[in-house]
C-alpha cells in the first residue's frame, strides 16, 4: 500500500483573504516556517493546528485538508 | 518602534539559531582543546597542537563575547516576555519541535555509531595515578564519556540548524 499523502488548500484560502504566510502564522500561534512546511506537503500538522487554521481562515476542515 | 508580530516571531527564530551557531563554535573550540588532550600521546606532535590552541587563547573570550554582542544585535531591542505571542509562538512551533525531535532521533543514531571509532581511538591510553600510590584512573573511558558529549551535543544542534532551516 502505498503512502498517503495530505492535501491542502491552505495556500488558495490565504490568498484569497490576502494574508501572507507569516500572517496566517501570527493568527494561528505558530511561525511561518510551519504554515510553509504544511503549504509544500512536508508537514503534518497536529489536530489542534488543523482546527486552529480552520478557524483562523473560516472555512471547515474538510474542505482546508483531503487525503 | 514597535515590530509587529509576524517581525517579532522572525526576530526571535533569527536570534535563536544565531544563538545556536554560536554554541557550536564555542563547542569546535572545545573540541579541539580536548582532542590535543586526548591525544597528546607520547608527547611528539601534541606540544606543537596544544601551542596553537594556546597561543590566541586570551582572545577566545573576546571573540565569545564579540560573537554574543553581535547576536544581540538580532533582537533590536525585543525582550523576553514570557507572555509575548511571539515567543510563545516561536516556542510552541509544530515545525520546529518537529525537527528537535527528528534532530534528536540523529543524534541518537549518531552518538550510537561514534562509539565504535572513539572506542578504537582512546583504548590505547595508558592510566595515570592522581597521587602516588592511589587509584588507577583509566583515560580511555574519560576521553570517551567527554567526546561522547562533545559529539552528542554538536550532531544535536547541527541536525536541529538543520532540519530547521528554511
Amino acid at each position: 500500500m502505498g503512502e498517503e499523502t495530505l492535501k491542502t488548500t491552505l495556500k488558495v484560502h490565504r490568498a484569497r483573504l490576502d494574508l501572507t504566510q507569516a500572517d496566517l502564522a501570527a493568527m494561528a500561534g505558530v511561525t511561518r516556517k510551519s504554515i510553509n512546511a504544511i503549504e509544500t506537503g512536508r508537514m503534518v500538522p497536529s489536530v489542534i493546528l488543523v482546527l486552529k487554521l480552520s478557524k483562523v481562515l473560516g472555512v471547515p476542515v474538510e474542505d482546508l485538508f483531503s487525503l | 518602534m514597535d515590530a509587529s508580530l509576524p517581525e517579532r516571531t522572525e526576530i526571535f527564530i533569527r536570534y535563536i539559531r544565531g544563538s545556536l551557531y554560536l554554541s557550536l563554535a564555542c563547542l569546535a573550540v572545545a573540541t579541539a582543546a580536548l582532542a590535543a588532550l586526548a591525544l597528546d600521546g607520547d608527547g611528539t606532535w601534541a606540544p606543537a597542537v596544544t601551542r596553537f590552541l594556546v597561543t590566541p587563547f586570551p582572545l577566545l573570550p573576546v571573540l565569545m563575547a564579540a560573537g554574543v554582542a553581535l547576536n544581540m544585535r538580532q533582537l533590536k531591542g525585543q525582550r523576553f516576555r514570557r507572555e509575548d505571542p511571539a515567543l510563545r509562538a516561536v516556542l510552541e512551533d509544530e515545525q520546529r519541535r518537529e525537527a528537535f525531535h527528528r534532530a534528536f532521533r540523529a543524534a541518537f543514531v549518531t552518538t550510537l555509531v561514534a562509539q565504535f571509532p572513539l572506542g578504537a581511538l582512546f583504548t590505547w591510553r595508558p592510566g595515570i595515578r592522581l597521587a602516588p600510590g592511589g587509584d588507577l584512573l583509566l583515560l580511555g573511558p574519560v576521553f570517551m564519556g567527554a567526546f561522547t558529549l562533545v559529539v552528542g551535543l554538536v550532531s544535536l544542534i547541527g541536525f536541529f540548524l538543520f532540519f530547521d532551516r528554511d
